[in-house]
């Protein structure tokens, strides 16, 4: 079995990981063989899953290794850098450091440290919103109680309302689709991500019916534990039209990162390779 | 193709597209699957599991080349065993489907030490009820019936405020497997860990198969389950409708695997495994 071809010539995963060697080895060639554009970032370098409360020397040595994966696989990979905002400073720096070495496109991955309508995050905005970098929030809504620091639907609406110049990848939708697509509603700075969670009968349904197709975008959550066909599947197996597939499969995240003053050079040559 | 692991019916909490039989064929047809194993919905809800059943068995006679029963028994219930000879005689049951965490029956012995954790607080919430479990396996035993033991439906972090239902432990699943290590198991909705812990414990036993359905990641999940377990041991089942069933029709097919080995996960092994 070949590509994913005849559904999509390319698709954009605006939430994958690694976190060691292996990893890294089968989610690049599964993603060349499918024509998966990954957005990555490392969360825990060591193999372990990543502390409560990471340091900054512990975010650097993880943005390390996604820039040394996103340097050796320009075709087919675009960084999102890690940041614990528990640290305000020490990760503003962290991003303005790593913002001004890449010259490709780029985004970022918070922490749960804390939820994404904290005071502590103004600074981080500023920087995400100046370099139009999009933002990858985790985000969930889990009845049997959520982490510390952990934000929820309603903490993902109170930050896109009060920051409409950031534009937010809601992660995992809010995990309780119900909950995320309604939190979504009227806020056309949060995009919905798809990834994560098992393959749901109706979760994108859901999405686009209260957030609109051109609000969804896939996210796999690659091997955070997921794999691409498990979340590939809330897209091809959603009773939603071939144009809003395409949206969510890619259009919405190039349009998005688009806005960057870059080349998509990297996803031309995806595209040819596509066929 | 044959999906072991489905569904008809509705479900109380959302709206389910292919939730009626014709729905579900619509899907079958178009995703290439002949055959689907299916239960009856409700009857994780219902306490008269018999109303389901007894519905099952309708929609089955109107396609019986699409369809293949597995009748639900709730052996919490008062007077199950003639649920159980009711389905055996009258449906002519082959199959057999169990919820022990929905139904609140164990199937560790009673003796069977325990380490609770925190995690497993919740768990206490369906052991509260030994049940007679052991006595409804003792049946699928002697007439030689497929188990399908489910050990969830959908993550129990998304159920509804006032039903949480924690999922069938692997430890639970192990015992019942070392118990009755003669009765063909099913192991519907594990995740990729929770098989290859299941297979070993129960110390390999060749009787024991696993749906993938619940197997959606890390990026290699088949290739290492097949390395692991062996894709004998491995079925197309889909959770459908709970699940989209192309998650794990996409899984098995783009799979860094054999020809062969596909061919078994996605109808050999359920050929094999329910007399088709």
């Amino acid at each position: 079995m070949g590509r994913l071809g005849e559904e999509a010539r390319v698709i954009i995963d605006v939430h994958s990981h690694v976190k060691n060697d292996h990893e890294i080895t089968v989610s690049l060639r599964k993603a060349r063989r499918h024509g998966v554009i990954l957005c990555i970032n490392v969360l825990n370098s060591n193999n372990n899953y990543p502390p409560t409360l990471p340091t900054p020397e512990y975010v650097t040595a993880c943005n390390d290794l996604t820039f040394k994966v996103a340097s050796n696989n320009t075709d087919c990979v675009i960084p999102m850098w890690y940041l614990n905002p528990y640290h305000p400073e020490e990760m503003q720096a962290e991003l303005l450091r790593r913002v001004k070495a890449w010259d490709g496109h780029q985004g970022a991955k918070l922490w749960t440290g804390v939820k994404a309508n904290d005071s502590r995050l103004e600074g981080i905005y500023r920087i995400l919103a100046e370099y139009k970098l999009p933002v990858l929030q985790h985000t969930y809504m889990a009845v049997t109680g959520n982490m510390p620091g952990e934000t929820n639907p309603f903490d993902m609406r109170e930050a896109g309302l009060r920051h409409p110049d950031v534009c937010f990848f809601f992660g995992h939708s809010g995990s309780d689709m119900e909950y995320g697509a309604k939190a979504a509603q009227g806020v056309p700075n949060l995009f919905m991500d798809i990834g994560g969670g098992d393959a749901t009968n109706g979760y994108t349904e859901t999405l686009v019916e209260h957030a609109g197709a051109d609000r969804v975008v896939y996210g796999s959550d690659l091997n955070a534990p997921r794999s691409f066909m498990s979340q590939l599947a809330k897209v091809y197996g959603a009773d939603i039209s071939d144009e809003e597939k395409e949206l969510i499969s890619w259009r919405n995240a190039y349009g998005i990162f688009s806005q960057q003053d870059v080349a998509w050079s990297q996803f031309d040559r995806h595209r040819e390779a596509a066929g | 193709m044959i999906d072991a692991n489905a569904y008809i019916g509705e479900w109380p909490f959302r709206r389910l597209n292919h939730a009626t039989p014709d729905a579900l064929l619509r899907k079958m047809d178009a995703l290439g699957i002949e055959k689907a194993v299916v239960s009856r919905l409700e009857n994780v809800f219902y306490k008269d599991v018999m109303v389901g059943n007894r519905e099952l068995n309708r929609i089955v006679q109107q396609h019986p080349d699409r369809f293949v029963p597995a009748y639900t028994i709730n052996s919490a219930m008062p007077c199950w065993e003639l649920d159980f000879k009711r389905c055996l005689e009258e449906y002519g049951m082959r199959n057999l489907r169990i919820h022990p965490n929905y139904h609140q029956f164990t199937l560790l012995e009673p003796h069977t030490t325990r380490v609770m954790d925190a995690s497993l607080e919740a768990y206490a919430q369906y052991h509260m009820l030994t049940g007679n479990a052991l006595a409804l396996l003792e049946c699928a035993k002697s007439e030689g019936l497929v188990v399908l033991l489910t050990l969830t439906l959908e993550d129990s972090r998304w159920h509804h405020w006032h039903v949480k239902v924690p999922p069938v432990t692997t430890t639970d699943a192990v015992e019942a497997i070392c118990t009755f290590p003669d009765v063909r198991w099913l192991v519907c909705t594990g995740r990729y860990a929770h098989i290859g812990d299941i297979w070993r414990r129960s110390y390999k036993n060749e009787n024991v198969y696993f749906d993938v359905s619940r197997v959606q990641g890390p990026v290699d999940d088949i290739e290492q389950l097949c390395a692991q377990v062996g894709a004998e041991h491995l079925l197309l089942g889909t959770n459908c409708p709970i699940f989209y069933p192309e998650s794990a029709k996409l899984s098995i097919e783009h799979a860094e695997i054999t020809d062969r080995e596909k061919e078994l996960m996605l109808s050999g092994n359920a050929k094999r495994l329910f007399a088709l």
